[in-house]
């Protein structure tokens, strides 16, 4: 069996991935949603030029949404913890596939929450990240209430945890 | 066996990639890791009637030659996947693609959005109905301006995020296909074959439909009616120059020296 090969989303996709609803799982004065912003930075430091579009995965949601201005804005509600079949524990957390021009494939990379701290500590899929670099999985607290940042680097000294699924 | 040919992850036709391809190596995670939801990807989304119809979405047809893009969904074992997400997006007949960041200059086509949706039935079966995106003029790594073949992007969600595709599909006997730098980044022929879809006259449509158009095209001396022409020679300067280029040798019977007989 061959596989179907991946192409690159190309520059050209704003116009049609992003359609209404699409872009968040939960109305946003729903106390039990999380705003979730930040940046999407290449190895300069600009924002992706054509922008990039997200999709954020958890068990019970998804959503998509995409740069304008190298800012995006998804409002999810916030995750359950998961317990695998094998055992092993998951904080709530989301999983991030990442699409821009200039890469053939996704990027894939998780987001977790800085108000789990203990949960955070005993995550299995952190724990297989070097512990100095587990910080950049863990979004950071604005100050407003259920609002959090999140920005993904793609490369540089805080370039983001990619995963890589087999 | 499976095989995956998939190009390398820095698009190497981009100059944008190498700011964009991270460095450091990927930490590998098992697919368990990753979420399954039990329904159809976006649960939130509402198909409209017409999504699956890019004929049928403005307030009369687009102009183009209109396609039946179909197929089946599967898993690597050949499973059917049912309720996957495909979405498409395209350019018009014209190589324009509705976006503001659209730089061809191209026109667009009033009736022609360019991006479909639809999900796959209890077979794995999904159907479009489209037109012939025209080919464009690409960016590519050394600043060449080079032309694509006629393509439409694609995008399927299965079950989980771990079968996450998103690719795009060219068309049977298009020669651009192979001078077109993106599907030649696929590094082995049966990878680019995977891409390409196969006329499919069994299921292509030929009929004829209504009256003869009620359209003057002679007078009543039998001379050939016009619409309005453009006389102003400032046009040709404002509109994108590019084309295709086709070589046409003619080669007359006879010789060059002596008449027709
Ligand atoms: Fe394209």
């Amino acid at each position: 069996m061959i596989l179907t090969p991946a192409q690159t989303c190309g520059p050209l996709f704003g116009f049609a991935m992003t359609p209404p609803d699409i872009t968040r799982t939960v109305a946003e004065d729903d106390p039990a949603a999380v705003v979730l912003e930040g940046m999407v930075l290449d190895g300069r430091g600009d924002h992706v030029d054509y922008g990039a579009f997200l999709e954020l995965w958890s068990r019970e949601q998804a959503c998509r949404v995409r740069t304008l201005e190298g800012r995006f804005r998804a409002v999810v509600r916030k995750p359950e913890p998961v317990t695998l079949p094998g055992g092993n524990r998951l904080a709530p957390h989301l999983s991030i596939f990442l699409f821009t021009r200039g890469l053939a494939g996704p990027l894939v990379t998780k987001v977790y929450f800085p108000d789990e701290e203990q949960a955070n500590r005993s995550d299995a899929i952190l724990r297989q990240v070097p512990e100095a670099r587990r910080p950049l999985l863990i979004a950071q607290p604005t100050g407003v209430e259920r609002h959090l940042r999140y920005d993904i680097r793609l490369q540089g000294e805080r370039e983001s945890v990619f995963f890589s699924i087999d | 066996m499976i095989e995956s040919f998939d190009p390398p992850l820095a698009d190497s036709n981009s100059s944008v990639s190498t700011l964009r391809v991270p460095l450091a190596a990927p930490v590998h995670l098992d697919k368990e890791w990753f979420h399954h939801l039990p329904g159809p990807a976006f649960g939130q989304l509402k198909l409209g009637a017409f999504d699956h119809d890019l004929t049928v979405q403005g307030v009369s047809e687009p102009i183009g030659t209109r396609v039946i893009v179909h197929g089946t969904v599967t898993d690597s074992g050949g499973v059917p996947v049912k309720n996957a997400l495909v979405e498409i997006w395209q350019a018009n007949a014209a190589g324009g693609y509705r976006d503001s960041m659209d730089v061809s200059g191209f026109p667009l086509d009033a009736n022609f959005y360019g991006a479909g949706r639809c999900l796959t039935d209890s077979r794995g079966h999904y159907r479009f109905l489209t037109i012939r995106p025209g080919p464009y003029p690409a960016m590519f790594k050394d600043g060449a301006r080079a032309w694509r073949a006629s393509h439409i992007h694609f995008s399927v969600l299965g079950a989980g995020c771990s079968s996450r595709l998103v690719t795009q599909m060219y068309f049977e006997g298009d020669p651009l296909i192979r001078m077109d730098r993106m599907i030649n980044a696929i590094p082995d022929r049966r990878g680019q074959e995977r891409l390409i879809a196969v006329l499919d006259e069994e299921n292509s449509i030929a009929e004829s439909f209504g009256p003869a158009r009620a359209l003057p095209t002679v007078d009543g001396s039998g001379a050939v009616v016009h619409p309005p022409r453009r006389t102003d020679p400032g046009a040709l300067l404002t509109r994108n120059p590019s084309a295709l280029a086709y070589r046409f040798d003619i080669v007359l019977r006879g010789s060059a020296a002596t008449p027709f007989e």
